[in-house]
């Protein structure tokens, strides 16, 4: 499927934050995916796995100090490919908004409350795009009707508290596409909202895919919006992605023990009322440095003492990967296989079902959510 | 045998103005009408949107708010009618977990005092606080072991150690704090507890653990749930009865399966149409029906049907001036618990009216 | 630590009993099974166990002993507090003795500046300032904890009364928390200085006219503090909670809301130790304070200084550093700990 280049590929991201005094929290650890136009990426994972902190690297979001961004992430742009995360601050701004856009899950405090929406619209359009009086005003109303905001006129001398949330989205929206960007970034976009509201909002999503061929990043934690939305699913567990695989496969066949839990965990609308939950034990916080084995592996029902031995790489489904630097596989053996997963004892189809239920370790308790 | 039933309960909350005085300009019918009955054993399912009323509601049966009107009976005595005292007392009976397990349980006080304050509060294991202690120094002793050990069991049943009783809420993750939460509520041995949105502040994973310690513990101890949510898909998972309101009053009750199998109101239908299935396969063929606009304000709200505002099989007659009751279907098999807010309902089942485009924002018709 | 992961959610999959061992299984593959669980264990570490969780004092304590602000702060205070209550021992010789009286003549302008014998030289009247600043020490000290005593006092009920008659009193309750809180107002209106000079023209100018006028106008600043720390505390889930309990209403305001209410209160008090400490030194300038010679007092002795200002003004240098050294070691101390209790910059 990915026959064309992509229009951003990231790859090996790894954020740092910390050093000085404190320890070093390796918030993403070598994430790699691509985007294409007119489909979606969905990169899934519960708080602290790192999607929200990618995206902010993406944007070039983070804070300067104290962070360390490794990797790269090379945009093709009609003047030639850039790499987004060396790009200078101002050569950033510009380009955020104009050929990279993002939407934030809460849009009330990604609005300026005390600016009507109108004006927040065409101010971007007269930054970007060079649009001038009511030419740009004429554009933004245009735009709010083209997200399904009824009444555009009136609503764009309106304040956003004046909005509903589900509005609000949709002027963020609104903004985010003004520019026509060739990318964007849905940083949870519809967490905050109602599920029929979050049903307008996905469907006003994929609809400016398709139309105009944009490439979407998705980060979210609800498999049921990516099982809808997401055409690439990257599964991400620690700041790592532990499986990545077009969306089909990766319902019908999950091979990691991470995506089989969440699964697990989901209750099902259509599920018959009664049927148990196979939920993940212990929490995000029981977990290894990636550096000295599998970081899932002290929530695994799976795990080995090769799990133990050593951070496991990503290999293609069907081949358990084997640990790194053992056999130098990594990203360039499972490159081209469309179904890669992390991990040395995947789970095969038949065993979904019956888990070998091994005692957990008797040690280390969930400690200290509180950072502070 | 129901223990708890709810006889129009009209919950309204003042909008107030004024400097000095304060004086009364309107109300917000948080809750407005609303019946329901919870069988003894059963989990009663409550799902709406925010600002539906829903939490409100929750609170309104343990008194939290003021009951504007109606009545709450809680094993055949109307809680609506207590005064402030006796409802205190009443409260060993009816427990609550809170949807956000660090803000519900408090920062200062260490898991042992918050799982002790229930038992002191109403006396459980020994004399109630204040009468002193009858039998001196030893007796006290005695019922204060006697707390402990109810403390640890509750803990016990929530999968959590005796080790956690000397430590405080932020050291906890967010799911041992949700468990907490619910071992407060066990410890008072209530017959009633309600759940109000108890997984949504989890993680996925961490949900699932949440809602089958709930089950098991109902099974375990014979509870009766009312949990409140807006997952409909959690809903569906745990209740046995499921009701849907939609702005202050409940628009469809039936139990779980058949209001999956055929959901009648059109809001609860856009409502399970919204609803995203973890299966591309599902969400790549089945219908969606996309509404248009928002809740309106619960502080002036539509007449008639309250939703017909918004509703896609929305007819010229009736829907706009006359509000429908909570019905059971025409012809409905004998026994059905299922009834429905609908002035139509019988003919949008049959397929005889159908729903107008124009109204919905749009409705997606599945590709298989 | 308070549980294990595998404990947790051995209840919900399996209905295995409690404590089942992992060497209870006699299976061919125990020995590979305890390897690979050893392996687990020493990977996820050993993580610090102490048997008593830390509160939220405790944290707040480790985060202002990495501050400098809050080092300088109690370094400056912990001196300030060592001379005040030990001022007899550490004063070489008695405040009020006119010892070097003849060495004195100001009216000549002859002075005695620093020597071995007086470390910082003599007074106007030949007595020697090193001893008169280490007992007026005591007295600023002494204004400063009564005074905010006072204002605390009053204003923590005050404005306890008002928050906990809000948030839990229903009708009555809002319109009790009314009344009071217009009354507090009123007196946020009237200037300290107005005030003092008020009570001292009732009572006569002494230390108790100064204790209390810094004191009453402290007492709207705590009532609000208070009252709005209750009012957003009382909305908060865990209050909730406590009704839901059945709780009774005078020990939620008591047990729940007022402890939770009280970090912002205690660092308001000593941010006002160093107020009340310039503004008693401000009222006894103006001639206000005690006028017992036999009680120096900082603000008198940079009063009585002024007349020499131009030849000797180490005379009012003296008392003037004392003050603003020992005003900002409270500053210090006190913007330390509100930031250490502030939950928004904890993490």
């Amino acid at each position: 499927m990915s026959s064309s280049t992509p229009l951003l590929a990231v790859d090996e991201l790894s954020v740092v934050f910390g050093g000085r005094g404190s320890d070093e929290v390796r918030a993403v650890d070598g994430v790699s995916f691509t985007l294409e136009e007119g489909r979606v990426t969905g990169l899934v994972g519960e708080s602290g796995c790192g999607k929200s902190v990618t995206s902010l690297a993406l944007m070039g979001l983070l804070p300067e100090r104290g962070v360390k961004v490794g990797g790269s992430a090379v945009m093709r742009l009609p003047e030639g490919p850039v790499d987004l995360l060396k790009l200078s601050q101002r050569k950033m701004r510009d380009l955020r908004g104009s050929r990279l856009a993002m939407i934030f899950q809460d849009p009330l405090s990604s609005l300026n409350p005390v600016v009507p929406i109108g004006r927040q619209v065409t101010e971007i359009l007269k930054r970007h795009r060079g649009m001038r009086g009511s030419a740009a005003e004429k554009e933004a109303a245009e735009l709010l009707n083209r997200v399904g905001i009824p009444d555009p006129n009136r609503r764009l001398r309106e304040y956003p508290h004046q909005l509903s949330g589900g509005m609000r989205q949709r002027a963020l929206i609104a903004m985010a596409v003004a520019c026509r960007p060739r990318v964007m970034i849905a940083d949870e976009p519809t967490t905050a909202l109602d599920v029929t509201i979050q049903a307008q909002i996905l469907e006003l999503l994929k609809d400016l895919v398709t139309e105009e061929g944009t490439a979407l990043l998705m980060i979210t934690h609800d498999l049921g919006v990516v099982a809808g939305l997401c055409d690439d699913i990257n599964v991400l567990y620690a700041g790592r992605a532990v499986e990545k695989a077009p969306r089909a496969p990766l319902f019908a066949d999950p091979t990691h023990p991470y995506t089989v839990g969440l699964l697990g965990s989901i209750p099902r609308l259509d599920a018959p009322r009664g049927e148990p939950l196979t939920p993940i034990r212990g929490s995000i916080n029981d977990n290894i440095a990636w550096a000295k084995g599998c970081a899932f592996a002290p929530r695994c029902d799976h795990y080995t003492l090769e799990c133990l031995q050593g951070p496991p790489a990503l290999a293609a489904v069907g081949t358990a990967a084997g640990v790194e630097g053992r056999e130098r596989s990594d990203t360039a053996g499972a490159g081209g296989a469309e179904h890669v997963h992390r991990c040395v004892n995947p789970i095969g189809h038949a065993d979904v079902l019956d888990r070998p239920s091994l005692e957990g370790p008797a040690l280390v308790g969930e400690d200290e959510e509180a950072q502070g | 045998m129901s223990l708890l039933r709810i006889n129009d309960l009209k919950v309204h909350f003042p909008i107030r103005k004024g400097v000095l005085f304060d004086r009364t300009v309107g109300h917000v019918r948080a809750v407005d009408g609303v019946s329901l009955e919870i069988r003894r054993g059963q989990t009663y399912g409550l799902v709406g949107e925010s600002g539906c009323g829903k939490t409100t509601l929750g609170r309104a049966v343990l008194r939290l708010v003021d009951i504007t009107e109606g009545e709450v009976l809680f094993d055949g005595r109307d809680l609506a009618g207590l005064d402030g005292e006796s409802m205190r007392r009443e409260r060993k009976n009816l427990q609550m977990v809170f949807q956000d397990p660090l803000g519900s349980l408090n920062p200062r006080q260490n898991i042992g005092s918050i799982l002790l304050e229930g038992l002191q509060t109403h006396g459980i294991g020994g004399p109630a606080e204040g009468e002193g202690p009858q039998g001196g120094g030893q007796r006290r002793e005695e019922v204060l072991k006697d707390q402990r050990r109810r403390v640890v069991e509750a803990l016990e049943r929530v999968g959590l150690s005796a080790k956690a009783l000397t430590r405080y809420p932020h050291e906890f993750s967010g799911g041992q704090r949700q468990r907490i939460g619910i071992a407060r509520a066990l410890v008072l041995e209530p017959d009633l507890i309600i759940c109000d949105e108890p997984v949504s502040a989890l993680d996925v994973s961490i949900q699932a653990q949440v809602l089958n310690l709930l089950e098991s513990l109902q099974k375990e101890l014979g509870l009766t749930y009312l949990v409140i949510a807006h997952d409909l898909a959690v809903v569906r998972h745990v209740s046995d009865m499921v009701g849907v309101m939609y702005l202050g009053s409940l628009v469809e009750e039936a139990s779980s399966d058949e209001l999956y199998e055929t959901p009648m109101h059109p809001y609860t239908r856009s409502l399970m149409s919204a609803v995203p299935v973890p299966d591309p396969q599902v969400e790549d063929t089945r219908e969606r029906i996309l509404l248009s606009g928002d809740l309106p304000s619960p502080a002036d709200p539509p007449t008639g049907c309250r939703f017909h505002t918004r509703c896609p099989w929305r007819q010229k007659e009736r829907c706009d001036t006359e509000r429908p009751e909570l019905r059971p279907l025409d012809g409905a098999a004998e026994g059905s618990t299922h009834r429905v807010a609908c002035h139509y309902a019988e003919q949008i089942l049959a397929g005889e009216i159908h729903p107008n485009e124009d109204m919905a924002e749009r409705i997606v018709h599945g590709a298989g | 630590m308070p549980t294990t992961p595998s404990s947790q959610n051995r209840s919900e999959t399996q209905d295995a009993p409690e404590h089942t061992d992992a060497t209870d299984e006699r299976t061919p593959l125990l020995g590979r099974k305890a390897a690979k669980i050893d392996r687990l264990a020493e990977l996820m570490g050993r993580r610090e166990e102490s048997d008593h969780g830390a509160g939220v004092w405790r944290t707040a304590l480790a985060r202002m002993r990495r501050s400098p602000m809050a080092i300088t702060g109690a370094v400056l205070v912990a001196i300030f507090l060592i001379v005040a209550l030990f001022s007899p021992l550490i004063a070489p010789y008695s405040p009020t003795a006119q010892t070097w009286g003849a060495e004195v003549f100001p009216n000549r302008n002859v002075f005695v500046g620093p020597r071995a014998e007086n470390w910082l030289g003599l007074d106007n009247l030949g007595r020697d300032q090193f001893s008169r600043m280490v007992i007026g020490a005591r007295q600023t000290l002494l204004v400063g904890v009564v005074a905010t005593l006072v204002g605390f006092g009053v204003g923590a009920l005050l404005g306890g009364t008002a928050g906990a008659a809000a948030v839990l009193g229903g009708y009555w309750g809002r319109q009790v928390d009314n009344v009071v809180m217009r009354v507090i107002d009123m007196m946020l209106a009237l200037p300290t200085l107005l005030l003092a000079v008020t009570i001292a023209a009732l009572v006569g100018p002494s230390l108790t006219t100064v204790m209390l006028a810094v004191g009453v106008a402290q007492v709207p600043i705590f009532a609000r503090l208070l009252r709005g720390a209750m009012l957003s505390q009382g909305s908060r889930d865990y209050v909730l909670a406590a009704r839901a309990l059945g709780v009774r209403k005078h020990k939620i305001a008591l047990a729940h809301i007022l402890p939770n209410s009280l970090g912002p209160v205690i660092v308001q008090s000593t941010l006002t130790l160093a107020t009340a400490i310039i503004d008693a030194a401000a009222l006894s300038y103006l001639g206000l304070g005690n006028p017992d010679p036999a009680f120096p007092e900082w603000g008198t002795m940079l009063a009585d200084a002024q007349r020499f200002l131009s030849s000797a003004p180490q005379l009012a240098v003296y008392p003037a550093l004392a003050i603003i050294v020992t005003a900002l070691g409270f500053t210090l101390l006190g913007e330390a700990m509100r930031e250490a209790l502030d939950p928004k910059l904890r993490k």
